[in-house]
């Protein structure tokens, strides 16, 4: 079936099977490797993309249920604002990497649409995406950082 | 790696198309966020014919509040619920629905899968059943309705929805400021099924219990069910009150264990927010 | 036998060291990112029963075509890469199937049968030990045994328990993956992984061809935790459907895969008594060691009964012991080492044992601690040589505010812990400046270890080279021809040591083209490359002191509040990796005191199959962390430095496991709490 959505600004069309999942479409289809796999069960987060302005676990969306939609993922973020801050504080609180797009997505979205950036509120917006690694504070106080400095 | 098996899909446009559809291919699954059959397509728990996606059909949208009664429709997702307030009635849904998951999961999930599934740690359940909220379920003989003020819809209980139904909305009657409400649950890993949750809405005045309603759930528990209460309105709520509420709680969940003091604890912390001298 | 084209690029040795930068940006490149032209994806079929006689295999490649073995060391009993006759765990490879895509791969996978004859599995240690032998030609279940100690000199007091720590799934967030791509006579390997030594050694011994046939390059590694260290049935059946095809074929498995079929670390039982005098000190230790390694068991796995057992003492003077060991074979899957590997078991057998003494004679834990440490150099009946640490723990107490009843609280649980690095086999190294460019290749993989940080500091030391020059590049055996690999806490000391030498003899010959200042050592073009030994020093062992606070939620629900770490790294190379790594480790051992565990069923079949239900932690599960980097004296190792990695999880258990039982007021004698305390 033919699937097409907007991904990162740019259109994507598409004959997938219905089968086909929205992480998939978007690593293989439009080439994109920075969402990663890591549960397969909607449990982790890595996979975490934007969705009509929303994120959701891009693991557990058909292809098919995302047609027409606009799609954000973490190369789409940007380096600018929030975003940046983000990006700025991943970078240097991050160890293996791998759960950088649910982070990054997560965290920019929230801080984005109003949530405020203190340990709380970070820790309960990201309570849906993983780090094995970190152990989560970290990577809160960094972007709690981050969004202190943007503001002077 | 966990890929699904092959299956065709259809976005029905109505929902006339979609009961027609279903009707038509008996091997089919129905999905409306797909947060629980995607992953059971993925697991090939479920190979169907045809996956049916429910999820934009306009009939199964929205939010109604009139004339007294609330009326939220079963594709409504779960973050659209979470922003829900207002009334104690709306603000309790809003409160399980912000239970749910976490914030990507709320985007696709919706009222329809947390409700329709009989998933015992589901966090809307209680919450229809406190709510006295009646649902209405559509098939190829037309509509029925099923009252939700002792147990839950879906699963193995005796509202269950037939595999030709669908879920298209539960309503409610609101309720008037003055009522409090608590929704709760405890469970070991976040994301994992919760082991006890407690939904409940009460009106004290003067210190005399004008309603009290309550339904309890959880893994522990096997299933949700609300309480009988009524006998207990006009009694001044005082710790026996809560002793015999909380006991008939115990009474109704077969667990034992920790099971059993997570919910005890929960229903101690639902009727402190019911706001009773305790 | 067609063959892909390899290009330059999926050659090209990438650099690893700022991959959180690239991955921030959505440009790193793990393992299943990787999709050159013509790749084939491969499925494996796996048992579905822990036991039984193999009858029928439908289809794929299965033993009688890919006749293969893991056959480190000291093994007892040679895993098959494909099951031969019989399977004796859930989730091990009985074949392995391929298609040009992953669905289908799937597809095809699914579409196998295999037909078993179940027998009745072992799964219980105790039944293990009196059943007969699991594998054909054994005598018994017993894949190691081993007995320490000069004999128990008894005391006036005498506690016992049995203390038990449930098997817990390493689960990095980047599942196992290998790219295999066997073309013009060498088979090269991209790899997840912690060593691209072993891996390349594994495969080529277990597919008999010349160890220099091989190649493994590492590519950006999302976590290893132990499980990315050795050798799996999967590389190896890549590798060869690769020499098969001469196509590039790659594997990553699924999380449910990883669940029951990597190797798990802890499951080990002790039945301990301490026996001591009245005024706290402890006279000696006797204890009955048990470690469920699971169907197949490597030297590491067989030898860990005794690895534990020799760090039963702790950091304390306990002047006799008699431990007895025994690793016993099950049918669940093969035992590896998790973060830790041997060092938390230790830690949680004594400091449970130590707190029980503390409550049974009515003293301080922590003063009963300090009553126990050695006022100099002290060797154990075990044969552990320590260094006293009485200073250590006493400046930590005060720094912590350990000893301010008022701001301490009334529920905190302390442990006192030791960390000994797995120095053994050294490491390499080397260094290449070229073109005003520093580039660094270790032993030893980076997965999250900022190793990056180490060598910066090293080579500003050592260079004054400026951090902007430095570049750590990913493991690669073409590139550093011998090497060891990264577990064990080792790489500060191992790979800093290694470094270290190598920067020295840039440096002398720099000096000897007269060139001494930075940036003319930036001019010049030199190569060093060194394989350093590293023994073990007693300086080299770090101390750890946890203190932690727990609360219980609704009055039912414990859950850690806070956890403090005094932790000793000798001279800290690198503050930033160094807090992240202890962290890290710290937010393991919560969830592996609270509820995180892989357990099996009575047919053996293990019980968590998605990531959450087997205890990775989310964000709002995780204590508070406070963490004090300390030192108690350099090590011998040159630049001072001691190991970090596994810091958290040694010391963290005993602490948090105190700090729960003191708010549930019942005894934690075993992990997780939520399953075997509270049930």
């Amino acid at each position: 079936m033919r699937v097409g959505m907007r991904i990162n600004g740019q259109p994507y069309e598409a004959d997938v099977e219905p089968r086909t999942l929205l992480i998939d479409f978007i690593r293989d289809v439009a080439n994109m490797k920075g969402t990663h796999m890591g549960c397969g069960t909607g449990d982790c987060g890595a996979c975490t993309v934007l969705m009509d302005g929303r994120p959701v676990k891009s693991c557990l969306v058909l292809a098919a249920q995302a047609d027409g939609s606009d799609i954000v993922t973490v190369e789409g973020l940007g380096g600018d604002g929030i975003a940046g801050s983000v990006k700025n504080a991943l970078a240097r609180s991050l160890q293996c990497g791998f759960c950088a797009p649910g982070m990054a997505i997560t965290a920019t979205w929230y801080l984005e649409n109003g949530g405020e950036p203190t340990e709380e509120g970070l820790r309960n917006a990201l309570s849906g995406v993983l780090c094995r690694c970190t152990g989560y504070q970290p990577i809160i106080e960094a972007i709690a950082e981050e969004m202190d400095h943007g503001d002077r | 790696m966990l890929y699904p098996d092959r299956f065709e899909y259809a976005r029905p446009g109505t929902l006339e198309e979609a009961l027609e559809l279903m009707a038509d291919v008996r091997d089919h699954l129905v999905i409306s966020g797909g947060t629980v059959g995607v992953l059971m397509l993925k697991r090939r728990l479920v190979r169907p014919e045809l996956v049916v996606d429910i999820g934009r059909l306009p009939e199964l949208g929205g939010v109604d509040a009139a004339r007294g009664t609330i009326s939220l429709g079963s594709a409504l997702r779960l973050s659209e619920l979470e922003g829900l307030g207002g009334s104690p009635a709306l603000s309790l849904i809003s409160s399980a629905a912000s239970s749910v998951g976490d914030p990507a999961i709320r985007t696709m999930g919706t009222l329809g899968g947390n409700v329709a599934l009989g998933d015992p740690s589901n966090d809307i359940p209680p919450a229809l059943i406190a709510l006295g909220a009646i649902a209405t379920v559509v098939g190829p003989d037309g509509e029925r309705r099923v009252g939700l003020d002792r147990s839950p819809l879906g699963g193995d209980s005796l509202g269950r929805i037939r595999g030709d139904e669908l879920l298209v909305r539960v309503e409610f009657g609101d309720l008037p400021a003055g009522y409090r409400w608590y929704y709760g649950k405890r469970g070991i890993r976040h994301l994992d099924r919760s082991i006890a949750n407690v939904a409940a809405l009460g009106l004290t005045v003067d210190g005399v219990v004008e309603d009290l309603r309550m339904a309890v759930g959880g893994s522990a528990c096997g299933t949700s069910a609300g309480l009988r209460l009524e006998d207990l309105r006009g009694a001044r709520m005082t710790a026996g009150i809560a002793d015999e509420v909380t006991r008939r709680a115990m009474s109704s969940c077969p667990c034992g264990g920790y099971g059993a003091a997570a919910l005890e604890s929960l229903v101690g912390d639902a009727l402190a927010a019911l706001g009773g001298s305790i | 036998m067609a063959t892909g084209e390899l290009r330059e690029d999926v050659l090209a040795n990438a650099e690893c060291g700022d991959r959180p930068r690239r991955a921030a940006a959505g440009a790193a490149r793990y393992l299943m990112d990787m999709d050159p032209p013509g790749i084939l994806y491969m499925e494996v079929v796996r048992s579905r029963v822990a036991r039984g006689r193999l009858i029928r295999v439908s289809g794929g490649i299965t033993s009688s075509e890919l006749r293969a073995y893991l056959d480190p060391p000291g093994a007892a009993v040679r895993q098959p890469v494909l099951a031969e006759g019989y399977v004796s765990y859930y989730g091990q490879p009985v074949a392995v199937v391929y298609a040009p895509d992953a669905y289908t791969a799937r597809d095809l996978a699914d579409s196998v049968d295999v037909e078993v004859e179940p027998e009745d599995p072992v799964v219980d240690v105790d039944a293990a030990i009196d059943s007969p032998p699991i594998h054909p030609g054994l005598a018994n279940n017993v894949a190691g045994e081993v007995e320490l100690g000069n004999g128990v000199q008894g005391g006036d007091v005498i506690v016992e328990d049995v203390l038990e720590m449930e098997r817990v799934v390493p689960n990095p967030l980047e599942p196992r993956g290998v790219l295999a791509w066997y073309t013009g006579g060498i088979l090269n390997v991209w790899a997840s992984t912690q060593s691209v030594y072993t891996w390349r050694s594994g495969i080529s011994r277990a597919l008999g061809i010349p160890e220099d046939s091989v190649r493994v390059m590492q590519v950006d590694t999302g976590g290893a935790f132990g499980s990315k260290s050795a050798v799996y049935p999967e590389y190896v059946a890549a590798a060869y459907i690769s020499m098969r095809t001469g196509m590039p074929v790659k594997w990553v498995e699924s999380r449910d895969e990883h669940l029951a079929a990597a190797r798990p670390g802890r499951g080990a039982r002790a039945r301990i008594a301490l026996h001591a005098s009245r005024d706290g000190r402890v006279r000696g230790i006797d204890a009955e060691l048990t470690v469920d390694v699971g169907a197949y068991a490597d030297a590491l796995a067989s030898r860990s009964p005794g690895w534990i057992a020799m760090q039963l003492t702790g950091p304390y003077a306990i002047g006799s012991a008699r431990v007895r060991g025994m690793a016993v074979y099950t049918n669940k899957a093969p035992l590896g080492p998790y973060r830790g590997a041997g060092r938390p078991e230790a830690a949680f057998f004594i400091e449970r044992m130590m707190d029980l003494l503390a409550d049974r004679i009515g003293m301080d834990p922590v003063d009963l601690r300090l009553a126990n440490l050695p006022s100099g150099r002290f060797t154990s009946p075990l044969g552990l040589t320590v260094d006293p640490s009485r200073g250590f723990f006493e400046e930590g107490l005060r720094r912590i505010g350990y000893r301010d009843a008022a701001a301490r609280g009334s529920r905190v649980g302390v442990s006192f812990a030791i960390l000994i690095p797995a120095v053994y086999g050294g490491e390499g190294a080397r260094i290449s400046v070229d073109r005003g460019e520093v580039r660094v290749w270790l032993g030893g993989t980076d997965q999250g270890q900022w190793h990056s940080e180490m060598a910066r500091g090293i080579l500003g030391r050592v260079l004054g080279v400026p951090r902007d020059r430095i570049r750590l590049m990913c493991g690669d055996t073409a590139e550093l021809g011998n090497g060891v690999g990264t577990w064990g806490s080792r790489s500060a000391i191992t790979a800093g040591q290694a470094l270290t030498r190598a920067a020295e003899e840039i440096r002398e010959m720099a000096a000897r083209d007269g060139r001494r200042t930075p940036e003319e050592i930036l001019e010049g073009t030199y190569s060093a490359e060194v394989m350093e030994d590293v023994d073990l020093d007693p300086s080299m062992i770090s101390f750890l002191l946890t203190a932690a606070e727990a609360e219980l939620r609704g009055g039912v629900e414990p859950r850690i509040r806070r956890v403090i770490a005094y932790y000793d790294v000798g001279e800290a190379l690198s503050p930033r990796s160094i807090r992240g790594q202890i962290i890290g480790g710290l937010a393991q051992a919560s969830s592996e005191v609270l509820f995180e565990a892989q357990t099996y069923d009575e047919l053996g079949v293990p019980v968590a199959d998605r990531i959450t239900t087997a205890g990775v932690p989310h964000s709002v599960d995780v204590p508070a962390f406070d963490v004090h980097v300390a030192s108690s004296g350099r090590s011998a190792a040159p630049h001072g430095a001691k190991g970090v990695g596994e810091a958290g999880t040694v010391g963290g258990p005993p602490a948090m496991a105190r700090a729960v039982e003191l708010v549930i007021g019942r005894r934690v004698n075993a992990l997780p709490v939520f399953g075997r305390i509270l049930v």
